[in-house]
């Protein structure tokens, strides 16, 4: 999974995963600790 | 169908099923040159090709006998001129659910269960209203 424009890469992407990021949209945070790596 | 639509992009459409549609929050978007194009526009707040010939279907550019309607002539707004019709994604997400036919190796997204987890996605970004951030 990838989002931009943070250019953000997530692999093994999990429901508990995907909470999180959907978290670090709402506080604006980058979601660095959900195992993702910059391209 | 359109319910979770906030514009139609069309080639024709009568006066009706416009003002119906608008009435419903659908913004519709007539445009003669190709859709692409259009989205592009869209997406990039430009301004659209200004509206080409009608031509017949032959390809052949008509004689001048075959008159053109100018949409204004007939009550239809053009919404696409300058205006910024949809807003431009805050953010973009992008889910691979890659598959193959037959079992050949790749495509192991559709395997490990992309489908659910994108309908998952889609399912908290509604819950939790997101569509509105991811649309800031």
């Amino acid at each position: 999974m990838v989002v931009y424009p943070e250019n953000n890469w997530y692999g093994e992407v999990t429901e508990e995963k995907i909470d999180a990021i959907l978290d670090s949209f709402e506080t604006g945070s980058g979601a660095k600790n959900t195992a993702s790596y910059n391209a | 169908m359109l319910g979770d639509c906030r514009a139609l992009i069309v080639n024709q459409a009568g006066e009706p099923p416009i003002a119906a549609l608008y009435e419903e929050g659908i913004k519709v978007i007539v445009t003669e040159g190709l859709v692409e194009d259009a989205l592009d526009a869209v997406f990039s707040g430009r301004t659209c090709a200004p509206v080409m010939a009608k031509r017949p279907c032959d390809g052949q550019r008509s004689s001048g006998d075959a008159k053109f309607t100018h949409p204004r002539q007939i009550g239809l707004r053009f919404t696409h001129t300058k205006e910024k019709l949809m807003e431009k994604p805050n953010k973009h997400i992008f889910v691979c659910a890659s598959f193959r036919m037959a079992g050949a190796p790749l495509g192991a997204c559709n395997k490990k269960g992309a489908p659910s987890l994108l309908n998952y996605l889609e399912t908290e970004i509604s819950d939790r209203g997101l569509m509105a951030l991811l649309y800031q």
